[in-house]
C-alpha cells in the first residue's frame, strides 16, 4: 500500500467523481435543505456544522450561476468545484502524454502542507471559515 | 547487529508493523551496522491504537490521517466533511494497517 502512483490517481479520480455524482444527486433530487443537511455527520449528530458544511449548496449554487450566492455560502465551494473539473483533465492529460504530473503535485503539496509556514495559514483560514459557519448557522 | 538486541526491538516495537514485514525489518536490522542503532532506537513510530482511537472519534475531520502523515488524504478528509461520513467509517477499519505501512516507510531509510 504504499502510495504508489497508481493510488494517487485512484484516490483523486474517485474523489472527483463522487464529487460529481454527489453533485448531480443534489441537483437533481436532492431538496434545498434536508439532503443537505444529512450529508455531514457532524451536522447530523450535533447539530454544529463542519468546517466543510455547505460546499455542495455553494458548488450547486456555482454551477447554477450565482457567484456571490456560493461565495456567502462557504467559499470552499469554488476550491471543491476547480478541483472536481481540473482532476479528470489533468488525468487525462498525463494518460495520453504518459507523465505523472499530477502525481508528482500531489506529493510535492503534501510535503509543503507538512511544513509549518503551510500548515498555519491552512488551518487557520479554515477555523476561521468554519468560526464563520457556524455563525452562519449553516 | 547483535541478535540478542534485535530480537529485544522486534519484540518491543513489533507491534507497530505488519506481520508480513516484521521478518524483513528483522533481516535487515540483523545486517545493519552497528553505528545505526542509536537511530533506529530512537525512531518515533505512530501507534496503531492511538490512530484508530483518533480514527473513531475525530476521523470525520481527517485528523487520524494528519497524524499518520498522511496530510494530503487528511485534507480531502477534512473538505468533504469526512467523505459524507463513508470515507470516515472505511476509515476505522483502514487506518491501523495504514498506520503500520506509514511506520515501515518511515523505517525504510535508516534500513538500506
Amino acid at each position: 500500500m504504499r502510495q504508489s502512483g497508481k493510488r494517487i490517481y485512484l484516490l483523486l479520480g474517485g474523489l472527483a467523481l463522487a464529487g460529481h455524482a454527489w453533485l448531480l444527486y443534489y441537483l437533481v433530487w436532492g431538496g434545498p435543505e434536508e439532503s443537505s443537511l444529512l450529508a455531514c455527520p457532524t451536522r447530523r449528530l450535533t447539530g454544529i456544522p463542519c468546517p466543510a458544511c455547505g460546499t455542495t449548496r455553494s458548488a450547486a449554487a456555482l454551477s447554477q450561476g450565482q457567484f456571490e450566492l456560493a461565495l456567502w455560502t462557504n467559499p470552499l465551494g469554488y476550491l471543491a468545484l476547480a478541483f472536481m473539473l481540473a482532476i479528470p483533465i489533468w488525468i487525462a492529460y498525463d494518460f495520453f502524454s504518459k507523465s505523472e504530473s499530477l502525481k508528482n503535485a500531489y506529493q510535492q503539496a503534501e510535503a509543503k502542507l507538512k511544513r509549518p509556514e503551510f500548515a498555519w495559514p491552512f488551518a487557520l483560514l479554515l477555523l476561521a471559515n468554519w468560526i464563520w459557519n457556524i455563525f452562519k448557522l449553516l | 547487529m547483535d541478535s540478542q538486541k534485535v530480537d529485544m526491538y522486534i519484540l518491543t516495537n513489533g507491534k507497530y508493523f505488519e506481520s508480513q514485514h516484521i521478518g524483513q525489518v528483522r533481516d535487515r536490522l540483523l545486517a545493519l551496522d552497528e553505528s545505526k542503532w542509536a537511530m533506529i532506537q530512537t525512531l518515533q513510530l505512530k501507534d496503531p491504537q492511538t490512530a484508530l482511537i483518533i480514527s473513531i472519534f475525530l476521523g470525520t475531520y481527517g485528523i487520524d490521517r494528519f497524524f499518520i502523515g498522511d496530510t494530503g488524504m487528511g485534507v480531502g478528509k477534512l473538505l468533504t466533511c469526512g467523505g459524507l461520513g463513508i470515507w470516515a467509517i472505511i476509515d476505522w477499519f483502514q487506518i491501523q494497517g495504514a498506520t503500520r505501512q506509514k511506520n515501515f516507510e518511515k523505517i525504510q531509510p535508516f534500513l538500506y
